[in-house]
């Protein structure tokens, strides 16, 4: 079931009517505890100073990018820094009205730590921050504006000193560095300068022309003995071809002057013999026997290859022979050439691979020499700026701090006023116990409402209102109300006379 | 019976007894309205209503009385307000009544006569009949023959009048459960801040729901 707000607020302002006493008593009780407090409590007094760091003077835009004053980056923790440190422990002290002549250095530290504690040194406005502000808190005001006038002007006076000291710094540390990398340069260069006099093979551009030339005329005499192999071939398959020519001839004219002998003999025989005589029956078988031989084509039989190359010679023969023999020369030739620049091109591509070699390592010998040059050029420009630098530091040209704001005597205290800390103490006075109350309401698991009934229950008919004389009623939350707020004004009517008065 | 003496406005007023000009209308306007939705419940006019709470001091006794003369503001209608707390009996009380018979007298057979037992309350068509003087056991009462028999003859003497039961707290008593069983009808009060949830489921299981003609909650 909705409960509507009216019925929340209802049922709120019952059960605060129904607790009001106990509502009037916490109200008292954390009224009158806060206003104890608060006028009670020990007040603190803040004075402080504002310093401008200017570093705009009329050199800044001459010595742009050349000279560096020395920065403002976080001028709050410089000055802490500065102005925390032991040296000025008594001065501080005096400062504050102690006499440090009888005190134990135990006694001094326990002091100014607790002075230091109290000292706020912080940059005002976003980074870069150009104003820093000093600032101390005493329950004394004169206390607190004595020792932040004090520490102004002890940051004023060794901020100059500080800067001085700090930029002379930066100039003797490059001015090390500028001298350490002169004696890297000229080692440098040396080394390149030797390895270049010990490591001469030319360039790779030349060793790369050469090769290509060499494998060019490489192909080309492998392209003209390829072409020598095929003429040789040619030659040869033709030269293969006249011999049978010259062959068969041989072998014809060797049988005809067998025949012809042995015929010249037969005849011979037949003259002074009888046929059946038995030479000439041997001379006619061996007749018979060529003709067999040159017959059945075994004529070769007859002849030696003496007799072929004695007797066989063709014109054409002996011109193929020729033509071979002088191919065969050719040949050689050409092979010799192509050994002798394959030579030479194994000589060149030996040499590249040392120019390959020797340029990566003149590469880092000439990579560190210019990267040494480079930070020693640098170095040097450095050098002349830091050595502007500390002269502007020197004649106070740089950053110049100036009082922006003078420390005065604090006319008020810190914090909330006793108005401010009153009204906090009157609403918290009321929202403790409202708080209370809300939460008594919500945690309470008692019906209450309409809303508390169960859907599974009879049906909810209706809610009876209390049964009160309004007119009573009203004259009781009326009594209630007055003396609550009588209370109230007794109450915080006092904290504020009691101020006034200047009792607290 | 003797002319009746109604009561004023003030005397209403200072027992606690809603009238129609009375200034706090809200009051006055809840038991109209709890008047209208039980009208509209009950089938009949002359019904027995039990009112009970759960816990003591849950306001059964205000409401049975405020709701008893709500329903007198019918000229047409009469009500009848039987006091049946009698560990805790408040009505003779609450209407300054003086009273010599009441109905534990009329249950033990002390006096045979019902009309001896009714009272007028000083609110008219509204009657009363209280707890009595008998001290018994009281369960013995509820259960017996005559309490049946009062009930049914109080029931059926006007047909224009109804039958208000104030009764204890169920949680409390023994004689609600019984007093349940023969009423027609239930309503429960569930006094503001004064039970849990769980507390209600226990007492809504210990008697007979469908009798329960509603709840309200007394603030």
């Amino acid at each position: 079931m909705n409960v509507s707000a009216v019925e929340i607020a209802q049922a709120y302002i019952r059960e605060l009517s129904a607790l009001r006493k106990w509502f009037a008593l916490c109200f008292i009780v954390i009224a009158t505890i806060t206003i104890g407090l608060a006028t009670t409590w020990p007040k603190s007094y803040t004075s402080f100073s504002t310093i401008y760091a200017d570093n705009s003077n009329i050199l800044q835009p001459l010595m742009e990018g050349n000279a560096v004053a020395t920065g403002i980056g976080d001028q709050a923790r410089m000055a802490q820094e500065i102005l925390f440190n032991r040296i000025y422990t008594d001065d501080v002290l005096k400062a504050s009205g102690w006499d440090v002549n009888g005190m134990t250095p135990s006694q001094k530290d326990s002091i100014i730590l607790d002075i230091q504690s109290n000292t706020e040194v912080t940059n005002v406005g976003r980074a870069p921050a150009s104003l820093i502000r000093i600032a101390h808190h005493d329950p004394d005001p004169v206390k607190a504006f004595t020792i932040a006038q004090k520490y102004t002007t002890l940051f004023i006076e060794e901020s100059v000193v500080e800067k001085r000291t700090e930029s002379r710094g930066a100039f003797n540390f490059i001015q090390q560095q500028v001298d350490s990398y002169q004696t890297k340069l000229q080692d440098s260069e040396n080394r390149l300068s030797k390895f270049k006099s010990e490591n001469n093979y030319g360039t790779q551009a030349d060793a790369n022309g050469r090769i290509s030339s060499f494998r060019a005329e490489m192909e080309r005499l492998q392209l003209d003995l390829t072409q020598l192999d095929t003429e040789k071939a040619s030659v040869e398959a033709q030269l293969a071809g006249e011999q049978q020519v010259v062959r068969d001839l041989t072998e014809m004219n060797e049988f005809r002057k067998r025949i012809n002998a042995l015929q010249m003999q037969l005849d011979n025989l037949r003259s002074r013999f009888h046929d059946n005589y038995p030479d000439v029956v041997a001379v006619q078988e061996q007749i018979s026997d060529l003709m067999s031989l040159y017959e059945n084509g075994n004529a070769g039989v007859l002849i030696s290859s003496d007799d072929l190359q004695a007797d066989g010679m063709t014109p054409l023969h002996q011109e193929l022979r020729s033509r071979l023999a002088q191919i065969e020369t050719t040949k050689q030739s050409k092979e010799s050439q192509l050994n002798g620049i394959r030579a030479l091109n194994a000589a060149e591509m030996d040499r590249m691979t040392l120019i390959n070699e020797s340029d990566a390592q003149l590469a880092e010998l000439t990579r560190d020499y210019n990267v040494t040059r480079d930070f020693y050029n640098d170095l040097k420009k450095k050098l002349e700026n830091a050595r502007v630098s500390m002269n502007l530091d020197e004649e106070q040209q740089g950053v110049n701090f100036k009082v922006q704001e003078a420390a005065v005597i604090p006319t008020q205290p810190d914090g909330l006023g006793l108005v401010e800390l009153l009204l906090g103490s009157f609403i918290l006075a009321l929202a403790v116990p409202l708080g209370l109350l809300v939460l008594y309401m919500e945690l309470d698991p008692r019906v209450s409402s309409e809303s508390d009934f169960q859907a599974d229950w009879p049906p909810f008919l209706i809610a009876i209102p209390p049964m009160i004389s309004a007119h009573k009623k009203r004259i009781s939350d009326g009594l209630f109300l007055s003396l609550f707020i009588l209370i109230s004004l007794v109450l915080y009517g006092s904290a504020v006379m009691i101020n006034i008065a200047g009792i607290a | 019976m003797e002319q009746e003496k109604l009561l004023s406005k003030e005397e209403l007023q200072s027992y606690g007894l809603i009238h129609p000009a009375m200034e706090d209308l809200d009051v006055v306007n809840a038991f109209r309205n709890l008047r209208t939705s039980l009208l509209n419940k009950m089938e009949q006019y002359n019904s027995t209503l039990m009112v009970t709470a759960i816990t003591p001091d849950g306001g059964a006794s205000f409401v049975a009385t405020n709701l008893a003369a709500a329903f007198t503001f019918d000229h047409q209608k009469t009500a009848m307000l039987i006091d049946c707390n009698f560990q805790d009996p408040a009505l003779a009380e609450k209407f300054n009544l003086d009273f010599k018979y009441g109905l534990k007298d009329f249950i033990s057979g002390k006096v045979n006569d019902i009309s001896q037992i009714v009272y007028s309350t000083g609110i008219q068509r509204l009657r009363l009949i209280p707890s009595g003087n008998q001290e018994s056991d009281v369960v013995e009462f509820f259960t017996g023959e005559r309490m049946f028999s009062f009930l049914s003859e109080v029931r059926s003497r006007y047909s224009n009048r109804i039958i208000i039961i104030d009764a204890p707290p169920i949680l409390d008593s023994a004689d609600t459960k019984i007093l349940a069983e023969l009423a027609d009808y239930i309503l429960l009060v569930v006094p503001y801040k004064g039970v849990t949830t769980n507390l209600i489921n226990r007492t809504l299981n210990s008697i007979d729901k469908t009798k329960i003609v509603g709840m309200i909650l007394n603030k």
